[in-house]
């Protein structure tokens, strides 16, 4: 008795008449009895109307419905598949029954003879049984309380080392549907599937890296689900987003929008992005449901830390060569009139001194001072006195670029992380790193988010961006609890130079509000 | 490993002297700044960062100051054909067979002694120099530097090729004849491929080639289709169908023709008829070859419908202060359009980004040619910075895009966007039916289009 169909198709929601109902009001030109209050053209009255100012709202962040006309079929309405929630929920208001495929029916007491054939909904009820179950931890459960009231949908912001990871596993126990987990790296897809196969003795399914295989636990990547998900976005019920903030990413919303699971959780330990886009994220996920911060957690949760800055002094050499570099560079900002206070200062730049010589030769003197001031040899000097300060301490050392990690690996005989080092060697290190066999490694930005590092209790960040989200990841990897143990975060900045602005720019959180200077 | 973003680093980089940004996702961009600890970056967000370095093959391409890291959004969408893809996967194996070797495993071995013994001794050392000194008594070297290299000797093993260099006429014949199609050596210094592919494959194609520092006179491309024709690069037509000369010929006209490129057509009219393989190589004994000139790409009455890019090229030709960008997934375009005075090729997100800085100021117009598919990834970032110009202020810049007759059903959402925020209007053109979506305020509009009408005139019928 079905009048109408919501199918799924290319990661799109089609609601269209029930074939039959056009026949109907075709050949009679009356509605059928069962069809009280439609109107001739099949749909019910008032229906057009409703759902265009239920969806079709234009001040929204995404052009949510279209009104087709196709021949024989009237017209049909096509939402993102990311809608479905919100469309099932509005069916249920306008008190129309929803038929599921298998013959299940969610159908309003008070419906009237109006009926929708879901045929978009293809995930299903999955029982996974933990074989070692976990307890919550108290942040764990607040988070997952508030995950309930907000229906299932939404973003939990946790620092790293607070059980992200098993809080999801809760979730995808108590959900109960098929499940696509969504990872920014092959790393973390791996460990997740180790996570599964340990918690719930089952062997997920693996999709990039080489991996094509769907289950009903799906683990894929960011890059992967791009490409899968408008043909198999209606497989699941829940979908978690691990390290969302990847999500907002303009080509990685279509991996939300043409998603159609109904349950949705995003997982981050920093939500703040540079462009701002955290904000789509609501649409896309659900609102932040439960944030706890650095601070917060520490001492309880995390190890207590504190950060100390050095201020180290560039050589007489490099400082000349710093000012003369900056001069030029700063010189053609004035004369372009060029504001980085604006919002795309930076771009602006980029792009009008491709157009002139002198341009780029600012652009060049920009990398060039820059280098000087991230890379100096007494930045390099100033590690030795870190590590022997901290002789039995497991040390953590961010840089920029791989440049400087090897520079500092060779100069101190570190093992250096970065994407040059073979898989196999990665892992005999942090291993090795792990049971303290060697207490110091330096990496460039692998480690700064997507993988399992092992507790560490001191981390030198010699060189970064001034971005606050790798920031706090930084932070995070030294902050693993362990009793007795207080963390320490030495960055190190050149005195002098525009890397004091780069290390005010990424401190702006209120983790690194705790601090001490030198 | 020797990942597709080494690879294109290593031979975009050979002889760079130019600055250049490279866009692309941020799944690139960071394996491309990985790849080089050297490389100077600025990644500005997730999707839209830059890396620049010097890039002087881009010289060959007059003056697009930005290149595409990866053509991942095309390729994920199938909008780059798969022959681009192919001929990178063709040369990675090449390459890695050829320039790559496995570390030897005893230099790990030694490495991981090295690095243990110097965990070992570093707490009972404050003394840099009394630390290195005895590690390096310990391995009886009296040179700390050798030990060093010990430690990291085989880096230069495992970071990417060197490439390619330089790509040399045996190596890509062996490349083509590998994975593609004929490639024929006429002499030392020139090479016929023929490949037989969809236009916009070979047009990337082509596009590696420059970049490879290949002279293009000695390229020649097949493409499949007439009517991919459009963005006006190829060269050489091979075809069965019976009718497709004369639309090879109307697809043609109207192009910035590049004038050292030998046009030559093969028509084989009888081919299509036979349906038996044996039939079919019976016909293409018989058949014609019709050898076209630029003479017979010169505009005749009445046109067929002309590309996109030459409506463009003379709205934009007819008002020197519009500003033009072309955003096309390929550089064709943009070469097409060289006489219109295009100033760069973007790919769509670049655009998109483009669009936001001139909002911010009082630039005349952009324009935008956008190629013939669209999907989410490009139709939501445009969309958006569209939205944001509808809402400028009166003398702030608008937008024209023009979009061919084929294309404007899978623009439907952003035409729908358009209507809604500013104003588009169709218009026949030379046997074409070509949309030209205008946003911002009213008298911007009615600017524009009096602009549109008149430099199209007479053709236009409104």
């Amino acid at each position: 008795m079905a009048q109408f169909i919501l199918s799924f198709e290319g990661g799109i929601l089609k609601l269209r008449l029930h074939s039959h109902m056009v026949q109907d009001s075709r050949e009679d030109g009356e509605p059928g009895p069962a069809l009280r209050g439609v109107e001739s053209a099949g749909w019910p009255q008032g229906f057009d109307e409703a759902i265009k100012a239920k969806f079709g709202d234009q001040q929204s962040r995404h052009q949510r419905i279209v009104v087709r006309t196709t021949g024989a079929q009237g017209v049909s309405y096509e939402l993102e598949a990311c809608e479905y929630y919100y469309l099932m929920r509005w069916l249920c208001e306008q008190k129309i029954t929803v038929f599921t495929a298998s013959g299940r029916s969610r159908v309003h007491p008070q419906a009237a003879a109006l009926g929708c054939l879901d045929q978009a909904r293809e995930y299903r009820s999955v029982s996974l049984r933990w074989v070692r179950p976990i307890s919550l931890r108290v942040h764990q459960q607040q988070a997952l309380d508030a995950l309930r009231q907000g229906h299932g949908r939404g973003c939990v912001v946790l620092p790293t080392g607070a059980g992200k990871t098993l809080l999801a596993c809760q979730v995808m126990a108590e959900v109960g549907r098929s499940v696509m987990v969504v990872v920014p790296t092959l790393d973390l897809m791996e460990q997740w599937a180790q996570v599964v196969l340990e918690r719930f003795g089952c062997e997920a399914g693996l999709w990039g890296g080489g991996h094509r295989e769907l289950a009903d636990v799906t683990i894929i990547t960011y890059d992967s689900a791009l490409k899968v998900v408008a043909d198999h976005g209606h497989r699941f019920g829940l979908i978690i987003f691990d390290e969302c903030h990847h999500l907002a990413a303009p080509t990685y919303q279509q991996v939300a929008l043409k998603s159609l699971a109904p349950y949705r959780l995003g997982l981050t330990a920093t939500i703040e992005r540079e462009d701002g886009k955290e904000t789509d994220l609501v649409s896309l996920v659900g609102p932040v449901v439960y944030q706890a911060g650095i601070q917060h957690m520490a001492a309880a949760v995390l190890s207590p830390y504190e950060v100390i800055t050095w201020r180290i002094p560039l050589s007489d050499k490099d400082q000349r060569i710093y000012e003369r570099q900056r001069e030029i560079y700063l010189s053609y900002i004035r004369r372009a009139g060029i504001s980085f206070q604006h919002k795309n200062g930076w771009q602006q730049f980029v792009m009008t001194a491709a157009r002139s010589a002198a341009g780029r030769r600012a652009l060049s003197a920009y990398r060039q001072q820059r280098r000087i001031a991230c890379n100096s040899h007494s930045k390099v000097v100033a590690i030795w006195r870190v590590i022997t300060e901290n002789p039995q301490e497991k040390i953590l050392i961010f840089t920029q670029d791989n440049e400087l990690a090897y520079q500092i690996g060779l100069r101190y005989f570190l093992p250096v992380l970065t994407h040059h080092t073979k898989k196999s060697e990665r892992r005999l290190w942090l291993e090795q790193f792990r049971r303290g066999e060697l207490r110091c490694l330096v990496t460039s930005k692998v480690l700064n988010e997507g993988v399992d590092v092992p507790d560490a209790s001191v981390g030198v960040v010699v060189s970064g961006t001034g971005s606050v989200r790798e920031h706090v990841q930084r932070l995070g990897r030294i902050l693993r609890h362990r009793h007795g143990k207080t963390a320490k975060l030495y960055e190190l900045v050149s005195a002098q130079t525009g890397e004091i602005n780069t290390q005010y720019r990424r401190r702006s959180h209120d983790a690194y509000q705790r601090t001490s200077s030198i | 490993m020797l990942t597709k973003e080494h690879l294109r680093f290593r031979y975009l980089k050979q002889g760079w002297v130019e600055p250049c940004f490279i866009y692309g996702p941020s799944t690139s961009l960071t394996a491309l700044i990985q790849a080089s600890p050297t490389l100077p970056k600025h990644t500005e967000s997730e999707e839209y960062g830059f890396v620049y370095d010097y890039v002087g093959k881009l010289k060959e391409l007059e003056g697009l100051p930005f290149l595409e890291l990866d053509s991942f959004v095309a390729t994920q969408y199938h909008l780059v054909p798969t022959g681009a893809q192919a001929l990178g996967t063709a040369l990675k194996k090449i390459v890695m067979a050829e320039f790559l070797a496995k570390p030897p495993k005893h230099i790990a071995e030694q490495r991981a002694q090295l690095l243990a013994y110097a965990d070992t001794i570093r707490a009972q050392h404050h003394d840099f120099d009394d630390y290195v000194a005895h590690i390096a008594s310990h391995f009886n070297t009296a040179d700390p530097q050798t030990l060093r290299q010990r430690i990291y000797g085989d880096l230069e093993l495992t970071r990417p090729i060197e490439l390619i260099r330089p790509l040399t006429p045996q190596l890509l014949a062996a490349i083509y004849n590998r994975e593609l199609a004929q490639v024929v050596m006429l002499s030392s210094h020139h090479l016929k491929f023929t490949v037989v592919a969809p236009l916009a494959c070979c047009v990337a194609m082509l596009h590696h080639l420059k970049l490879w520092g290949i002279d293009p006179h000695n390229v020649t491309i097949v493409a499949k289709q007439p009517r991919e024709c459009q963005l006006g690069f190829e060269l050489y037509v091979e075809s069965s169908k019976a009718t497709s000369l004369k639309k090879w010929k109307g697809c043609l006209r109207g192009l910035v023709w590049p004038p050292q490129f030998e046009v030559v057509a093969e028509f084989y009219p009888h081919l299509r008829q036979q349906r038996s393989a044996a039939a079919r190589a019976s016909a293409l004994k018989k058949s014609k070859k019709v050898k076209l000139t630029q003479a017979d790409f010169k505009p005749q009455t009445p046109p067929a419908a002309p590309a996109k890019a030459t409506v463009f090229a003379k709205i934009i030709g007819a008002y020197p202060e519009f500003e033009l960008m072309v955003a096309e997934p390929g550089p064709a375009a943009a070469s097409g359009l060289a006489g219109g005075g295009a100033l760069a090729w973007l790919t769509p997100g670049m655009a998109a980004l483009q669009l936001q800085l001139t909002s911010g100021s009082n630039r005349s117009v952009v324009g935008l040619d956008i190629f013939g598919q669209a999907h989410q990834g490009w139709l939501q970032p445009l969309s958006e910075q569209m939205r944001k110009l509808s809402g400028q202020p009166q003398g702030a810049p608008y937008v024209i895009w023009v979009i061919a007759q084929d294309a404007i059903r899978s623009w439907q959402p952003l035409l729908r966007l358009a209507h809604s925020v500013g104003g588009v209007w169709y218009f026949r053109y030379g046997g074409g039916l070509y949309g030209v979506v205008s946003c911002a305020n009213v008298d911007s509009r009615r600017h524009m289009r009096s602009a549109v009408k008149s430099a199209l005139r007479p053709g236009l019928i409104h």
